[in-house]
């Protein structure tokens, strides 16, 4: 019997349904995928437990010089993985990560060219629902009738 | 024009269901010409730029972001690639901008999904994600169905329902009771709202995680098909559950996971 198991039946019970869910059913979210065991085993790992304010070599907190060495190696990966200048691997989601470009790149008021999330975009590329669509004058594009690709003309 | 007429401080390119290549270098052209940086989300497509079977915005445009947990494999979770001299700002928005801690644990595994997407492995991966959505796209459209645009370029599809008379909610709710999970999913120009559409996305990275070939999205294509077009005979619909059942035995996933 796990941990889990013996501290909350409930929450691991759940978990199992939703094991034999992903394993049982075919998953086509496009948007969805199933990583390794090793992912997953880093992930559970108690670096859960540090605070870690900053970045690497320049935190608010102390002993941080092993979680160091897991954000650094992020950051090297990805820049050998894409060949990108500079990376920052600490954004919560995806919408995080274009929040922080928004703070970096625009006012508030600014004018910002988005995909219309009716033509395939995504919500923090201006949706009104969104902070991106409250905060920033958001103009759409969308794609062409005919072809319904990307009407680059329009642009 | 739009660009012209705005004079954007920012272009934002990317998207969340879009099945075709997206030309960053023409966006660049746009943006040169407006002054405006350009932000492009590869969130869907990053295993797929990783390995260079997309064109790559990184070395053009000013800030990339992506998540980690699409075609990339990793744990659910962001990054921000950008241009050195934007980095500091950058830094600085995301702390202390926006966020307090980093969750270090999600760091560390990013860290090893990095890792596994340098492996040679990975482009084998990322190239069978593209052969499947072909596939899969080949099949649904020799079953009468029209996809957006025609096709695919990518790992996804739309797949319009209008000439079906089913619905992107009724669809996704019937393939769910035959265990095939997709989302109902608006497509250009929708007469339908949102949480009805008038399509369907499919995508395979999930499936290609597991095995799965061609032979197997053709398959999946026709019951996907068989489903839709029975999609008030509950026997039917029974009937590709066990299809599926089936098939998903002879590709295990998480077995050491499964209790019992």
């Amino acid at each position: 019997m796990s941990f889990l198991d013996k501290v909350d039946p409930e929450v691991a019970h759940a978990i199992d349904l939703e094991t034999r869910r992903q394993a049982g059913k075919l998953e086509l979210i496009a948007s969805e995928n199933f990583v390794s065991e090793a992912v997953l085993e880093a992930q559970g790992c108690i670096m859960t437990n540090k605070y870690a304010e900053g970045y690497p070599g320049k935190r608010y907190y102390g002993g941080c010089e092993y979680v160091d060495i897991a954000e650094t190696l992020a950051i090297e990966r990805c820049k050998k993985l894409f060949g990108a200048e500079a990376v920052n691997v600490q954004p919560h989601s995806g919408t995080q990560a274009n929040m922080a470009v928004y703070f970096a790149a625009c006012a508030p008021g600014d004018t910002v060219l988005g995909m219309n999330l009716s033509h395939g975009g995504h919500l923090s590329h201006g949706s009104p629902a969104n902070f991106s669509g409250k905060f920033y004058k958001i103009v759409p594009y969308g794609v062409n009738r005919d072809t319904e690709t990307i009407d680059y003309d329009e642009l | 024009m739009i660009a012209r007429e705005n004079k954007p401080k920012m272009i934002v390119v990317g998207a969340s269901a879009y099945p075709r290549t997206i030309d960053f270098e023409k966006f660049r052209a746009v943006a040169d010409e407006v002054g405006a940086v350009i932000m492009a989300d590869i969130a869907h497509i990053a295993g797929l730029v990783a390995v260079g079977l997309h064109p790559s915005p990184i070395p053009i445009c000013e800030y990339v972001t992506t998540t980690t947990h699409k075609t990339l494999r990793g744990p659910r979770g962001g990054l921000i690639m950008c241009k050195e001299p934007y980095l500091k700002i950058l830094n600085s928005r995301v702390f202390p901008g926006m966020q307090g801690g980093p969750l270090m644990h999600v760091i560390a595994a990013k860290a090893v999904a990095l890792k596994e997407a340098l492996m040679p492995e990975f482009k084998d991966y990322q190239q069978q994600i593209i052969k499947n959505a072909q596939a899969m796209a080949d099949e649904l459209k020799n079953s009468g169905f029209r996809l957006v645009s025609g096709g695919t370029d990518n790992h996804l599809m739309l797949v319009d329902l209008t000439a079906k008379g089913v619905t992107g909610k009724d669809a996704q709710e019937a393939l769910d009771r035959a265990a095939i999970t997709v989302n109902k999913n608006g497509i250009p120009f929708d007469t339908q709202g949102p949480m009805v559409t008038s399509g369907i996305r499919i995508g395979t990275p999930a499936l290609t995680t597991r095995g799965m070939k061609e032979n197997e999205m053709h398959l999946i294509a026709s019951l996907i098909a068989d489903v839709i077009n029975h999609i008030n005979d509950e026997q039917k619909i029974q009937a590709v559950a066990e299809e599926v059942r089936k098939l998903c035995s002879r590709f295990p996933l998480y077995a050491a996971r499964i209790k019992g």
